[in-house]
């Protein structure tokens, strides 16, 4: 562990800002110090997705580094936006837009751990450190990962943008870039700040847990919406003032453009970058003198209080009573309810495909309705096939079932007297179907009736056995270890393997659907041997106890 | 008469509506071994927080050193040696990398703080696994590093809040034998733990907290005179209106034996 070893030549950029970070009055060595070990500790951090190489422990990489390929991938997409022959207000707007988007969510989820890192306050704050320096250090090292962000998402756009307007617009991007950095940071931070004021220290981890879940949802369908709606045709509209625009930060970043190298300046472009420039520093001066007092209100999040809890299993009881025949197994489809409703982790890996599973029926019937056929069309037509999405995307969260973030806990059911797991195995799964997958299919499963007309409520009936047919089944092949027994940073992705040979288990059973349609007798047959299969499975696989 | 370390005037604390310190009043000085005692959520480790700057908003004054600590100000904790309940560390880090850094936080150059770590591993027989990762410990190595870490820069005020938690029984003489010329060398220490027949030992000075006051203060003997009781344990039952012991034990038991 040789100083030598440790440099990160981040730092030494660092050190040319120097004399600026001293006039905020904090102590640089000890600031320069910390982020030295904090950047040390995200080398030997391993996440989730990247767990199962096999690496030797002496290997350090700084896996974020690493998946920022990904990123400039990503950022391919708006290489096309510059290349779009229109104003540069409408342009930009939309180009900040979803640069802002991409790094807004990124800071969400990926660095609100790095924000919020209680350990500081035991192990830093103890010593003679001032908490100005600490939270500097705290929100550089965000920084830090921010930049590297941006620049991978915006590299490819940078490029293309020199070539196609020139250098003073690559300028402008550069220092545009700095800049949104700056108001996302700091707009992420006092909204912390914030919540951390008014709200106690277990709900704000809620609020933050679901926040991560809605982002990653809203990435995904909202990146799916984009590619698709990409036919931009209709984008020689002229740019016209409106007051929310002061409101939409995207708006203010495209000005710049519009009044440098565009149409020129107006009075309405001036104080669109007026704002663009003077925002971010006002919230940068504000959140510098704000920063001590983040430190302070840290403390929240590690010690909460109880609080009164309330007892709330009277409707678990009752579906447990209507689903499961012995009462192990009832109490382990309760627990499994909990484990499912409350644990943190396990909503974060587990919730987004769900949320998912909800809307890609919808995003697939937008897409196919949107490539011409009219409404009257799609209501006649067989598209309600793509409802077989949620039983594909619930299979890869059965997958999940068997991790949890605390994992250990599970020496319970090591010292319970069960003669096998079987009732844990059952209960899960069951608590999977019965509180998670049932609900959300009747969400779409009302919305397709009401798109397709009641032709289809025995082709619903038909996909909803589908789902709970497969569980079981899939569960006994997936689940390798019980419910809940793993660490999430053991998890390693093979399941996609296992996702893909699904693909084909339900293709076949679409196949046999559709053939079934042609006679009513055929999907009477169909419904008949699906409801054989399920209480076959579902009596049949994990039924060695007793 | 000794210098004066610690001294605290009318200190309040609210959180919640509610308040947790209820006007302590307390004057610690010089090589003074304090057992500081109380139930659950009397508001001990409140105190603490407030000495180490970690919890504001209290009322009151508090002056560590001579130095009223609500200026904002942080140099005095470079006197100030922390062994916190819960074993929070940088688990990515190796020992040594961990303490080094700890180290440097109080001023001291890398490599005295990293020889200084080095020895007092060795005295705890954990020098095979200076250089590993803290994330393999046992329960009882984390206590080890955390014990070095607060004492590395010889600070001339201990706060530790069980720290023997998780020690085995010969670590537990060393640690103690530990505390015990460090007080007679003139270091003031704070010692703050729920077992009772320890804290009845090393204890030159015991302060008992009850809802958010003290209940007590005083020598064990003082104590026992005051209450007219046998052990610590049993002082501290009576001084905290505790007399129920024996009911509730019986009352838990038929309810575990129900059914039989």
């Amino acid at each position: 562990m040789r100083e030598a070893d440790q440099q990160f030549r981040i730092l030494r950029l660092l050190d040319r800002l120097q004399p600026l970070l001293r006039t905020t009055g904090i102590h640089y060595p000890t600031l320069r110090r910390i982020l030295q070990v904090k950047l040390l500790m995200d080398r030997r951090r391993v996440p989730t997705l990247l767990s199962n190489r096999n690496r030797s422990e002496d290997e350090e990489v700084n896996y974020f580094v690493r998946s920022l390929w990904l990123y400039a991938l990503l950022g391919l997409m708006l290489v096309l936006f510059m290349m779009l022959e229109t104003q540069y207000m409408l342009l930009m707007s939309l180009v900040m837009g979803i640069l802002m988007f991409f790094i807004m969510m990124s800071m969400i989820s990926d660095f609100s751990a790095v924000m919020l890192d209680v350990r500081d306050r035991s192990i830093i704050m103890t010593r003679p450190v001032d908490g100005r320096t600490v939270g500097m250090a705290r929100a550089i090292h965000t920084a830090i990962y921010l930049l590297m962000l941006t620049g991978s998402l915006a590299a490819a756009s940078l490029v293309a943008g020199l070539i196609k307007h020139g250098v003073l617009f690559f300028v402008i991007y550069v220092i545009e870039l700095v800049l949104v950095n700056l108001l996302i940071l700091v707009v992420t931070s006092v909204t912390y700040l914030l919540l951390m004021k008014y709200l106690n220290g277990e709900k704000l981890k809620d609020i933050i847990n679901y926040v991560q879940i809605g982002l990653t949802v809203v990435l995904a369908v909202g990146y799916q919406f984009v590619i698709r709606s990409f036919n931009f045709a209709g984008m020689d509209m002229a740019f016209e003032p409106v007051w929310w625009q002061l409101f939409l930060p995207p708006v203010w970043y495209a000005a710049p453009y519009e009044w440098l190298i565009g149409s020129g300046g107006s009075a309405w472009l001036y104080l669109l970058s007026a704002l663009a420039l003077i925002v971010p520093i006002i919230l940068l001066m504000l959140y510098v003198r704000l920063m001590a007092s983040f430190e302070q209100h840290l403390e929240k999040l590690a010690h909460s209080d109880a609080g009164r809890g309330r007892p709330r299993d009277r409707f678990d009881r009752m579906l447990s009573k209507l689903v499961c025949r012995t009462e192990e197994e009832r109490s382990c489809f309760r627990f499994s309810a909990i484990m499912l409703r409350t644990e943190r982790e396990f909503k974060l890996k587990v919730y987004p495909s769900l949320g998912m599973a909800l809307f890609f029926p919808y995003l697939f019937l937008f897409s196919m309705s949107n490539s011409g056929s009219a409404w009257s069309e799609v209501r006649e037509s067989s598209f309600f096939y793509f409802l077989y999405m949620m039983p594909l995307m619930i299979i890869s969260a059965v997958f999940m079932l068997k991790y949890s973030g605390k994992s250990k806990a599970f020496w319970l059911f090591g010292a319970a007297p069960f003669s096998n797991l079987d009732p844990l195995y059952k209960g899960a799964l069951k608590a999977f179907v019965v509180k998670i997958y049932l609900p959300l299919y009747f969400v779409n499963a009302t919305v397709f009736a009401f798109i397709f007309g009641s032709r289809i409520i025995p082709d619903l009936l038909g996909i909803l056995l589908v789902g709970t047919a497969v569980v079981p089944l899939f569960g006994k092949v997936m689940l390798s270890d019980p419910p809940f027994s793993r660490s999430f940073s053991m998890a390693n992705q093979s399941g996609g393997g296992m996702v893909f040979a699904a693909m084909f288990v339900l293709g076949a059973v679409v196949a046999i659907h559709i053939a079934s349609r042609i006679h009513v007798l055929g999907m009477a047959a169909f419904i008949l041997a699906l409801l054989i299969i399920n209480v076959w499975g579902w009596k049949r696989t994990y039924s060695s106890a007793k | 008469m000794r210098n004066e370390v610690l001294s605290i005037r009318d200190l309040r604390m609210k959180f919640n509506q509610r308040y947790v310190l209820n006007g302590i009043d307390l004057d610690v000085r010089e090589g003074e071994m304090i057992g500081y005692i109380g139930p659950n959520g009397a508001g001990k480790s409140t105190t603490v927080k407030i000495l180490l700057g970690l919890t504001k908003g209290y009322t009151g004054t508090v002056r560590v050193f001579g130095e009223d600590i609500d200026a904002g100000s942080y140099e005095y904790k470079r006197r100030i040696g922390y062994v916190p309940e819960v074993a929070e560390l940088y688990d990515q880090l190796t020992a040594s990398e961990y303490l080094t850094f700890t180290g440097e936080l109080y001023g001291l150059s890398a490599d005295d703080a990293d020889s200084k770590a080095r020895q007092l591993m060795e005295c705890f027989e954990l020098e095979k696994v200076y250089h590993s990762r803290i994330a393999t410990f046992s329960k009882g190595m984390r206590q080890k590093v955390l014990l070095i870490s607060s004492l590395l820069h010889d600070p001339d005020l201990l706060f530790l809040d069980e720290p023997l938690s998780g020690l085995d029984a010969n670590s537990v003489m060393v640690v103690k034998e530990i505390l015990a010329l460090l007080s007679a060398q003139g270091k003031t220490i704070f010692y703050s733990s729920h077992i009772m027949d320890v804290v009845e030992k090393i204890s030159s000075r015991i302060i008992l907290l009850a809802d958010g006051r003290i209940a007590a203060d005083g020598t064990f003997q003082e104590l026992q005179q005051q209450s007219s009781e046998g052990t610590l344990e049993e002082v501290f039952n009576q001084l905290t209106g505790f007399h129920e012991h024996a009911s509730i034990a019986q009352r838990f038991v038929s309810i575990v034996r129900e059914g039989d």
